[in-house]
């Protein structure tokens, strides 16, 4: 497997047992949107040049084939690379606040066709301040209005940008 | 000579017009602000300032609109490099290093390197424009959808030269970039491909895709660690280069800002494209390609130099040929058309005292870009003193703020979030995200230009080889693609004979 463009670093360092398992999970997300894009491209229509185009389908059947042929390389290595023993990180990630913050974001896009900017981004700055350790009870809406205000005042009358006023409100 | 002389009598002229030197210095503010903003680009702010030149006169409505289109493309750089938050497409490649030395603590210099090539590369433009203009035209003219389309083969080549990992890992982002790109109505017969009936995916989504990748997935990345309080560990620092580090970019300032003057020149590339092909050849040319993507000025100072000797290469062809290089010079000509001036050849010989005035003001506006940028860049690094817990959700929010401004659609809102969640998990297992944005930008442009070349040729595949500069760019993207592998495999052949010799 030497042979294969690996990276520098990832060739000379081993995987845990958990980034192989991710690697893996990532070949099986790439051969199925692979595989989606080649049954999809399947039922476009032909050529309407005839032979002087090459069709809606082609381009998009060549990525999916070229990137069908990188996943095979990627699990290739993946199960050619050594499994090495995990070693403790020095300070944990917070996956739990990476996922809530995410969870905050959603429930703005949600959010803010009915109740428009103002609102759902004056909510999201607090809740993301609080998440993110800021919990001054004076200081947090305080920020989140300046700066929701700010915001709002230079893409709707600086800029000329309307932002969303929300259906509840329009 | 006869140019000098005309150049001279412009100064002359706009010195006479002091409202078109105060509109030209708030154009170029303006432009700053709207390229920083993301999702913001400066095809936007020239469109949002043309009804207001209406009443103006020439000189001074497109000072102030040139003004708007050079402070929109330098404005992307200073969000890049302080917050990872690519202001414009062409920005994204200036984050690679930029946000690197931020990381390091050297945001200072990062920013002033960027100003000063943005200056340099954008007056050497005009230069170009100014001396040169007969000649590049008549390149430009060359270039039908063949050269387009090797053009942006030689674009995608470039992936491999920027994924800093794994080779393939960054391969696989930019087949993902291009699957991606290949969402929407088909360029040739209009046939609606993988948007599942939603008519908001008619067009690539590009921009919202490129602030999440970048900016969202940033934000989110920040929130896994703990020092939440704590500012963001880098400092301004010092804001120009000493002279040593000055030295070590002016190769790459020139090559970068002819590069970008004749990419801008070609219709319909535009300061993204000649952002990485100038970060791709200041890399090849580089005695340490390895630094590149680790924080080396050299790339920063390609990227904007490149980007920034675009407008040149752009007006070029706009003003001596009528056709427009990129979206901000169409809107451009549409203001040109206002004021009466028709763009084309007569242009320069019957209005040749209103151009050269243009010209004069051109170069005063970059004058200006360095001065503002310089001026600003201080109070504008105080934006690294904010606590974290304070400066993400801010991030996030002007993140939604700047997609939604694009189409004023909140779909795009859900394509931004989609974008920073799958950038966050791209982050964590080394996927690179610039393959996936360069992908966008060169995917249709390759689609588009093979089809209307095969087209042309009524079927047949000759105009791959018949054509000089089609082979010439094609030859050169083979190579860009194949030396990183081969590069890759003589260093493992190398630790594999050191490896067998030490033991």
């Amino acid at each position: 497997m030497s042979s294969l463009p690996t990276g520098h670093d990832q060739a000379a360092q081993g995987q845990t047992g958990f980034d192989r398992m991710a690697h893996l999970v990532i070949v099986a997300l790439l051969c199925a949107i692979s595989a989606a894009v080649i049954v999809t491209a399947w039922g476009f229509p032909a050529p309407m040049l005839g032979g002087s185009d090459v069709g809606a389908a082609r381009f998009p059947l060549i990525y999916a084939v070229a990137l069908l042929g990188l996943t095979a390389i990627l699990l290739a290595q993946t199960l050619a690379k050594p499994v090495a023993a995990a070693v403790p990180p020095v300070e944990k990630p917070h996956y739990a606040r990476v996922a809530i913050g995410m969870l905050l974001m959603l429930v703005n896009l949600l959010a803010i066709g009915y109740v428009g900017y103002f609102p759902s981004a004056l909510v999201l700055l607090m809740a993301l301040m609080f998440l993110m350790g800021q919990r001054s009870p004076v200081w947090n809406p305080v920020i989140a209005l300046a700066v929701t205000t700010v915001i709002y005042f230079l893409f709707d009358y600086a800029l000329n940008v309307p932002l969303p006023a929300g259906s509840l409100f329009e | 000579m006869e140019n000098l002389q005309l150049l001279l009598g412009g100064m002359q002229t706009l010195a006479s017009h002091p409202m078109a030197i105060l509109l030209s210095i708030f154009g170029v503010a303006v432009g700053i602000v709207i390229g920083a903003l993301p999702g913001l680009t400066a095809t936007m702010g020239v469109a949002i300032l043309l009804p207001f030149t209406f009443g103006m006169d020439a000189v001074s409505g497109l000072l102030m609109i040139s003004g708007v289109f050079f402070g929109g493309v330098y404005g992307g750089s200073i969000t890049a490099i302080l917050l990872k938050i690519p202001g414009t497409p062409a920005a994204a490649a200036t984050a690679m290093d930029g946000y690197a030395l931020t990381l390091k603590g050297k945001a200072g210099v990062a920013l002033g390197v960027a100003t000063l090539s943005s200056f340099i590369g954008g007056t050497i433009s005009v230069m170009i424009l100014i001396f040169l203009a007969p000649v590049l035209a008549s390149i430009a003219l060359e270039f039908s959808a063949s050269e387009t389309f090797a053009l942006a083969c030689f674009g995608l080549s470039i992936i491999a030269s920027i994924s800093s990992g794994s080779l393939v890992k960054g391969l696989i982002a930019g087949f993902l970039g291009l699957l991606v790109a290949s969402i929407g109505l088909d360029p040739m017969g209009g046939f609606p491909r993988f948007t599942g009936g939603y008519t908001e995916l008619f067009n690539v989504p590009f921009i919202p895709v490129m602030i999440g990748l970048f900016a969202a997935a940033e934000a989110f990345k920040a929130m896994e660690g703990s020092e939440l309080r704590a500012d963001a560990g880098a400092k301004l620092g010092r804001l120009l280069p000493n002279g040593a580090e000055f030295r070590s970019i002016i190769g790459t300032l020139l090559r970068s800002s002819g590069l970008g003057a004749f990419i801008g020149a070609v219709p319909g590339a535009g300061s993204d494209i000649a952002a990485y092909v100038s970060y791709n050849e200041a890399k090849r040319f580089s005695r340490n390609p390895e630094n590149f993507g680790k924080g080396e000025l050299a790339g920063i100072s390609a990227c904007e130099a490149g980007a920034n000797a675009c407008t040149g290469g752009a007006l070029l062809t706009m003003m001596t040929l009528g056709i427009p290089g990129d979206a901000v010079t169409a809107v451009m000509m549409g203001a040109l058309t206002l004021q009466g001036l028709q763009p084309g050849p007569l242009l320069f010989k019957d209005h040749s005292d209103l151009v050269f005035t243009l010209f004069a003001g051109m170069l005063f506006c970059y004058v200006m870009l360095l001065v503002l940028g310089l001026g600003s860049l201080r109070f504008i690094g105080r934006v690294l003193m904010m606590p974290k817990s304070v400066l993400t959700p801010l991030i996030l929010v002007l993140c939604i703020v700047g997609t939604y401004a694009i189409n004023n659609s909140i779909f795009d809102i859900g394509i931004m979030l989609a974008a920073g969640v799958v950038g966050y998990f791209m982050q964590r297992w080394d996927f690179p995200a610039s393959p996936v944005v360069l992908a966008l930008i060169m995917g249709p442009m390759a689609e588009s230009s093979f089809r209307r070349a095969l087209s042309l040729s009524n079927g047949s595949y000759d105009f791959l080889w018949t054509r000089p500069i089609t082979v010439g760019l094609l030859l050169l993207a083979l190579v860009t693609l194949l030396l990183p592998i081969l590069r890759q495999r003589r260093r493992s052949s190398a630790a594999l004979t050191q490896g067998g010799a030490g033991a």
